[in-house]
């Protein structure tokens, strides 16, 4: 279907998503458990799991820039309704 | 004139609109059940955005989200928390599942795993399962509505004609359009719900507290155990981070697998737009900050809302001096994410039914097909109808549970998908044992270790039962096994030309 992404590259969005899960639960979580500092008015607590949430929109868009480059590497626009 | 007539004078317009939308979205699907279904898997980037995310937060998140975080403080970020790692999986999972249904013709998630395991009885259980899952989630939207459009109308419109009016007109546009009149009101909807929850959010805290930052160090003063993680229970004593925690883990498990979520990578017009849709889904997902900002502002409010802590939005609006205009958007706002969720419920009830639980075992022409998910529609929506004027309770932790059986579908997907090994007895013995586990414990909460979720405990057991009985059974033959997962480093089954086609007959090899 599409060029096989690096192995390295798919450990490394496995760690951050492992990290993610980590960081929004407990244990994880007990570490930044806290009210200030205030983050745009926001406790800090809440700040960071929404800043989690940016942080895996922007993985994302990075790992598709990533995947298109490779598409257009080996001449497949990935956009056809087949898939290929 | 008073108030509660431009109320009612707006959110009529609101209504006329969105009905507009729904009847005129339908003119430009085919007459097949691949039309009905899948939007003959023509859905772009914009349709697809708004129907995810106005599908995902449902009148739970728009009423139920502010009511957490006013009763139980912190408890709420765990809705902030899993909707990102569920959806990510999808940018992977979702082009596979998109790309075998082109292949094999299928619109719902049960053609999909039966199609992988072929098993009438696993067709039949999700077929209930999803029917039982999605009555009292029905029930709720519809409660939700007819609750807002009572309280902003003072009582003139009550809870019973509130909720017919509102889902009257669903059904209505429904019936006739599909999914593609479910597609294109949520993107009305959506836009709608985006707009209120971040001018109020930002608004109500500014307005009572001169500021976001300035109403947190109040709260802290006055109240600090509602800003520590994991907050409070609905009856006020501290969260166990055992709960917390498992409440993201299953949350985040199960979300895709909603069917009526799930049933949405058919409708996607190709792999990207799915692609796109998963990494946009953050920028809707933070709409539950300002969401979570109105249920905080009303913490150190004199008043308590009248009918509990999920009325906290309508009371904070009513009892703060707005503008009728005011009033009447956030009323339609709230009706949206109602609305928006109840569509693609009801649609994706009427559309599992027949296709997994009837078809399997009566053959039916298409025509037959789209006049029996009609008929569901209305049956469904009757139905939730009535349990909705019922004021019982029960119904919110029936779908609370319903949420740890609905995270078992997520094995079988993924080994469908991706594991040659797995066998139909290996998926079906997951399946029930892993219901069968998290039912046990959801009916005996006190026995569940560390406050766990029963659907943790069931993925718990399901997970081992799907690898050990698949490998003590022998393995599906090459070819099937072919047609599913994707051979390393090259392609799945090459696409038969005909396979494209609408609703091609369910095949068993």
């Amino acid at each position: 279907m599409t060029p096989r992404m690096p192995t390295g590259e798919r450990l490394a969005i496995a760690a951050f998503f492992a990290a993610y899960v980590a960081a929004v639960t407990w244990p994880g979580l007990t570490l930044v458990n806290r009210v200030h500092p205030l983050v745009l008015g926001l406790p800090f607590v809440m700040a960071w799991i929404a800043a989690w949430l940016v942080a895996a929109g922007l993985v994302l868009w990075g790992v598709d820039r990533r995947a298109r480059a490779r598409r257009h590497a080996s001449g497949d626009d990935g956009a056809a309704p087949a898939g290929r | 004139m008073e108030r509660w007539v431009w109320v009612t004078l707006i959110l009529a317009g609101y209504l006329a609109v969105t009905l507009a939308i729904g009847l005129a979205a339908g003119r430009r699907s085919s007459d097949t059940v691949s039309g009905y279904v899948a939007a003959d898997r023509d859905f772009g980037l914009l349709v697809m955005y708004f129907v995810t995310g106005a599908s995902v937060f449902s009148a739970f998140a728009f009423l139920g989200g502010p009511g957490w975080a006013y009763s139980r403080g912190a408890a709420a970020f765990y809705i902030l928390s899993y909707g990102v790692l569920g959806m990510a999986p999808w940018y992977w999972l979702g082009p596979r599942v998109a790309e075998v249904g082109r292949r094999r013709g299928y619109v719902t998630q049960a053609q999909l795993l039966a199609g992988r395991f072929p098993s009438r009885l696993l067709s039949v259980l999700i077929a209930a399962l999803t029917l039982v899952a999605f009555v009292p989630y029905i029930t709720l939207q519809m409660r939700g509505a007819g609750i807002v459009i009572e309280a902003v109308t003072d009582g003139h419109i009550p809870l019973w004609a509130g909720a017919a009016l509102a889902y009257g007109i669903v059904m209505l546009y429904v019936i006739f359009a599909g999914v593609m009149a479910v597609g294109w009101t949520n993107t009305f909807q959506g836009v709608f719900m985006l707009v209120i929850a971040w001018s109020l959010g930002l608004y109500l805290p500014v307005k009572l507290y001169g500021g976001v930052g300035p109403m947190f160090e109040a709260i802290l003063a006055e109240r600090p155990e509602l800003l520590t993680v994991p907050g409070l229970t609905a009856s006020g004593e501290p969260w166990t981070w055992g709960g917390y925690s498992s409440a993201i883990l299953v949350s985040a498990v199960g979300l895709q697998m909603w069917p009526h979520l799930f049933m949405k990578a058919f409708a996607a017009r190709d792999d990207d737009t799915l692609r796109r849709t998963v990494i946009l889904f953050p920028t809707f997902q933070l709409f539950l900050i300002p969401v979570f900002l109105i249920g905080f502002s009303g913490v150190l409010f004199p008043q308590a809302p009248p009918d509990g802590p999920d009325s906290i939005l309508p009371f904070m609006v009513l009892s703060t001096g707005m503008p009728a205009l005011v009033v009447g958007l956030f009323c339609a706002g709230a009706l949206s994410a109602s609305m928006s969720t109840g569509d693609a419920l009801l649609h994706g009830a009427a559309s599992v039914v027949v296709e997994d639980g009837v078809r399997p075992f009566w053959s039916l022409s298409d025509a037959q097909q789209r006049l029996l998910m009609r008929v569901l529609v209305v049956a469904v929506g009757a139905v939730a109808y009535v349990f909705a004027l019922d004021e019982d309770s029960s119904l919110v932790e029936l779908l609370l549970g319903s949420y740890g059986i609905i995270a078992q579908l997520a094995p079988p997907v993924v080994a469908a998908l991706y594991w040659r090994r797995a066998t139909t007895a290996g998926a079906l013995a997951g399946l029930v044992g892993g219901s069968a586990v998290s039912v046990f414990f959801y009916l005996n909460g006190h026995l569940r270790p560390f406050d766990l979720h029963e659907g943790v405990l069931g993925l718990l057991a399901h997970v081992p039962l799907l690898v050990l009985v698949s490998l003590a059974t022998p393995p599906q033959e090459a070819p099937h096994v072919r047609a599913f997962v994707e051979e390393r480093g090259g392609s799945a089954e090459p696409a038969s030309p005909a396979a494209s086609a609408h609703s091609t007959p369910r095949e068993h090899p």
